[in-house]
């Protein structure tokens, strides 16, 4: 029977009204961030002068769930929520798999990432109190251009500080963030202290996320009255905001009638894929499904959950703000310039690594020209091109639905394609 | 004491034999005029979950080389009027080399319970070690948690009849990040039920505070940070101090 529409996954369902935060459900608990054992100051105290007091107290909360601001829901409608669930007919059926593949599509979003769903809220709760200069790094630029949108949207200005591999490679986004009145600085840069002492060193450094989350960081410090500190991902609160995107599927899926057996993410920080997976943890602990297989898979030359440590270590590479528990490849770690550059984070939220740890979440790293080629196939069968970042999970999916075609299995498989790929022009030319 | 007529519980923390044995002695037999618990922390090489005042504290106390047990028992019988919790890390208390649970557990004539704050964050797997102990020894047991931890088990830990369930406010000691504590608090007093008690410390340093915070429904409430700050101005004004969050208590 042919197909009725492409989008099975109506997107006629509610957005959330509210996020859903997995700490209350997690297997065990999850390890407080700490001060380094050497620190005479409290990095730990120091998130006052950094992040908007809302989101440390989402940081903290003990509730399971918290409810979305009116203007922030309103705004998700007007960006692109609910995004679809898409059946990739085309691509099932030229691996002619009895397995289905959805991909839920975040790549629809205005910035054309998932990275808009926190970003509205960070931009919003900053903006409410009274901050005028929203401050970042990125990677891709995917953060950092919905941060530019969304501090757009409450008319506050954007500070990014790009990785320099990306700030050269991914033209498109940096002149698009402009746009949106952001400033764009690559990292590492000679307008901080951290950055220059690398340069120094090192004046060809291709930059990593850790080294422009310590730019960042320190661009805060040095006028905190005013400047706010908005990480893209790592935190368990920008976790919580991302949920948004689970909440939409399990609807979705109820409305189908079919329910996933996998689901694949990239990860970066974790963020999208957490995003994704942590309503379906929800409903597994409420005893309404079975936990579906969670597949988190990251680039092999950035193996922090394949062959990290699960330890403290800082989420910046100079190490000015708290430890936290998680796999990581060590904060030192030279990430090779890859163009999936949103994966070149050195370490995973704490509770992913902890779900990780518990053996709920499976990880797989995969090389950057198999990840090429998910990626061209994708985009031949289904005419969408997936971002780097998001290519990852799209060769797991290949992946899990050859390996089901081989048992003879009609499984489901849901992907989250976290984002677009058209800007980055990169990608497909080596 | 009598408490119908109080928002709750007062407890200090301070660690074996701060800032020196004598006037860590002289700290404990005038603390029993205002304190209902004494919690008495071990000294450690780690003390990963504190800020960084108490962590001074806790790198002077282990490289002064003193002898925290013997200070222990000889404060023994100051401790007539007031209980004791003794506060450690799993390394420090169960660890394999240096553990002194067991000699702790021995030397504190009425020790109430030992509180180990990492024992369910990083050893989970020991907690029935711990609960097998604390019985041999015939002292109660005594859970810290976070708001980072899962309902369920903190049910579970209510199962237990503990002496009290101390949850920790903010991420480490002596800090004061904008968290809304009354609502966590709340979280915490519903999941544990009305049966046990539940104390709250870490960042607590002001009498208004102290009532607010005991008012929302916690039972016990540690000063650690502060009070450890004032006594190194001097012991008058650390029970100044304590006498200011005694009365507001009433
Ligand atoms: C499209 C896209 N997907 C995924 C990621 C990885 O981040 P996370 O693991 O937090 O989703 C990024 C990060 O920049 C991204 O841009």
């Amino acid at each position: 029977m042919a197909p009725r529409s492409r989008i099975d996954g109506n997107t006629d369902i509610e957005v959330p009204r509210y996020w859903y935060n997995i700490a209350p459900d997690l297997p065990r608990p999850l390890p407080p961030p700490i001060d380094p054992l050497d620190s005479d100051v409290s990095l730990i105290n120091r998130l006052r002068e950094l992040l908007p007091s809302e989101l440390i107290d989402q940081e903290f909360t003990f509730e399971r769930y918290i409810g979305i601001p009116r203007e922030v829901r309103e705004l998700y409608i007007e960006i692109g929520r609910p995004t679809p669930l898409v059946r990739a007919y085309r691509l099932e059926r030229r691996l002619g798999t009895p397995a289905r593949i959805y991909y839920k599509f975040e790549g629809v979003l205005a910035s054309g990432s998932h990275k808009l769903n926190t970003a509205i809220p960070q931009a919003y709760y900053s903006y409410r109190e009274g901050y005028s200069e929203l401050v970042t790094e990125t990677g891709a630029g995917q953060w950092g251009l919905a941060l530019s949108i969304a501090g757009n949207l409450f008319g506050v200005s954007s500070t990014v500080f790009m990785t320099r591999s990306s700030y050269i490679s991914k033209v498109k986004r940096v002149e698009l963030m402009r746009k949106y009145g952001a400033t764009v600085i690559p990292s590492p840069s000679n307008i901080t202290r951290v950055g220059k002492g690398i340069l120094d060193r090192e004046p060809d450094h291709p930059g990593s996320l850790g080294i422009a989350i310590s730019e960042a960081v320190e661009w805060v410090m040095d006028r905190s009255e005013s400047r706010r500190y908005l990480p893209g991902s790592v935190m368990e609160y920008v976790i919580l905001h991302q949920t948004v995107i689970g909440l939409e599927a399990i609807e979705q899926f109820r409305a189908l009638d079919d329910y996933p057996n996998k689901i694949i993410g990239c990860v970066g920080g974790g963020s999208n894929l957490s995003g994704l997976a942590y309503p379906f943890y929800r409903e597994y602990v409420e005893g309404r499904a079975k936990l579906p297989e969670i597949i988190a898979v990251e680039s092999s030359l950035i193996p922090k959950a394949s062959r990290g440590e699960y330890r403290y270590e800082h989420p910046d590479a100079y190490g000015a703000l708290p430890m936290i528990k998680m796999y990581t490849v060590g904060r030192h770690y030279k990430p090779p310039a890859i163009k999936a550059a949103g994966l070149r984070f050195h370490g995973l939220a704490s509770s992913l690594s902890l779900l990780i740890r518990e053996g709920l979440v499976r990880v797989r790293a995969y090389d950057p020209d198999s990840v090429r080629e998910a990626a061209e196939l994708f985009y031949q069968s289904e005419g969408v091109l997936p971002a780097p970042e998001s290519s990852h999970a799209v060769l797991a999916a290949i992946d899990e639905a050859l390996e089901a075609k081989r048992r003879g299995e009609g499984i489901t498989i849901l992907i989250n394609l976290s984002g677009h790929g058209l800007y980055d022009e990169d990608f497909f030319s080596g | 004491m009598d408490l119908g007529s109080r928002y709750g519980e007062l407890g200090i923390y301070i660690p074996i034999a701060y800032p020196n044995p004598e006037t860590f002695s002289r700290v404990i037999d005038e603390s029993s005029r205002y304190v209902d618990i004494l919690e008495l922390g071990v000294p450690s090489k780690k003390p990963i979950y504190d800020g960084p005042y108490i962590r001074r504290i806790h790198r002077s106390l282990v490289s002064s080389g003193v002898d925290y047990l013997s200070v222990a028992r000889s404060v023994n019988r100051s401790l007539d009027g007031v209980g004791a919790a003794v506060l450690g890390y799993y390394r420090d208390l169960l660890g394999d080399r240096y553990g002194s649970f067991d000699d702790l557990a021995s030397a504190i004539d009425n020790l109430r319970c030992i509180l180990i704050p990492d024992l369910l964050i990083e050893y989970t797997d020991h907690l029935e070690t711990y609960i097998d102990k604390s019985r041999t020894y015939g002292i109660e047991t005594c859970f810290f948690i976070s708001s980072k931890f899962p309902y369920r088990l903190v049910s579970r830990l209510a199962r237990y009849r503990p002496y009290f369930i101390y949850l920790g406010l903010q991420a480490s000691t002596g800090s004061d990040l904008p968290i809304h504590l009354v609502r966590n608090i709340g979280v915490a007093r519903k999941l544990i039920g009305e049966g046990v008690k539940l104390a709250i410390g870490f960042g607590i340093d002001s009498p208004e505070k102290l009532r607010k915070l005991l008012a929302s429904g916690a039972d016990i409430a540690f000063i650690g940070t502060e009070f450890l700050r004032r006594l190194s101005q001097g012991v008058d004004d650390a029970f100044g101090f304590i006498r200011s969050m005694h009365d507001a208590l009433r």
